[in-house]
């Protein structure tokens, strides 16, 4: 098929605009990628951090509440130093956007009732409570998270 | 918008590429852009320099790995300038279809 310059230029514009849309989407399909593992890492942290509060020390909470934010610290900036990019968290796609907010939201709740655990029955309770209700709640939201950018990628 | 409104700066394909890259990100490492894009060490510096003299990206150096390493954002101008660019290609393409 030939094409006048005007509609050559339009063609043009319309492969590159899609070659943009995909360059723009790496950066979450590398996020999608990153271990799963990192979800019971993050509930061993939170529920030995809970657990802590049990002895009700002030040395040990200060030492539990240092060793969690070093060890968050250094799993997240081993993964995106793995990763080699941080995706965006503010204007994505609308589908990551509402799985993002759905994601906040499980957090609020998980909090609310380990917090409640923790203060209404025993830390170390909630602590216990908390390593599977963060490791499972992570594994389902990065899996989500994996489909939602397949699909994504691929439209 | 029409296809002179296409900015000069982000209109070469290679920091054009760089710039839809950092759009959907909020930092990039060298090397991750470099095998993205698939270009040579030097061309991209080349590119990413050319971009951070615009004032469309900034650059900042890790310690970590041996030498460290350069990570990439978009600056709020980049990000205007990229948004004007992707909406005056979107009004080319919208005009086969009027």
């Amino acid at each position: 098929m030939l094409y006048t310059m005007e509609n050559r230029t339009q063609v043009e514009a319309a492969a590159e605009l899609a070659e943009l849309k995909n360059l723009e989407m790496v950066g979450f399909v590398e996020a999608a990628k990153d271990p799963l593992w990192v979800w019971p890492v993050i509930g061993l942290l939170a529920g030995v951090f809970l657990a802590s509060f049990e002895l009700e020390s002030p040395v040990v909470s200060i030492v539990a509440t240092i060793a969690y934010v070093v060890g968050i610290a250094v799993l997240v900036g081993t993964v995106v130093h793995r990763r080699r990019v941080q995706p965006r968290v503010t204007n994505m796609p609308a589908s990551l956007n509402r799985l993002f907010l759905f994601y906040m939201l499980g957090v609020a709740v998980v909090a609310a009732i380990i917090m409640g655990l923790g203060f209404g029955v025993s830390f170390i309770l909630a602590g216990i409570v908390a390593f599977p209700l963060v490791s499972v709640g992570g594994i389902f939201y990065h899996v989500r998270w994996r489909a939602a950018v397949s699909e994504l990628a691929t439209s | 918008m029409s296809i002179s409104d296409l900015d000069p700066v982000i209109h070469a394909p290679k920091r054009l590429g760089a710039m839809a890259v950092l759009a959907g990100t909020e930092w990039v490492e060298f090397g991750f852009l470099r095998d993205h894009l698939g270009v040579k060490d030097a061309d991209l510096s080349k590119q990413m320099s050319a971009l951070v003299e615009a004032g469309y990206v900034k650059s900042r150096k890790s310690k970590v790995g041996r030498g460290g390493k350069t990570w990439f954002t978009v600056t709020k101008a980049g990000r205007s300038a990229f948004d004007a660019h992707v909406a005056a290609l979107q009004s080319v393409v919208n005009q086969s279809t009027v």
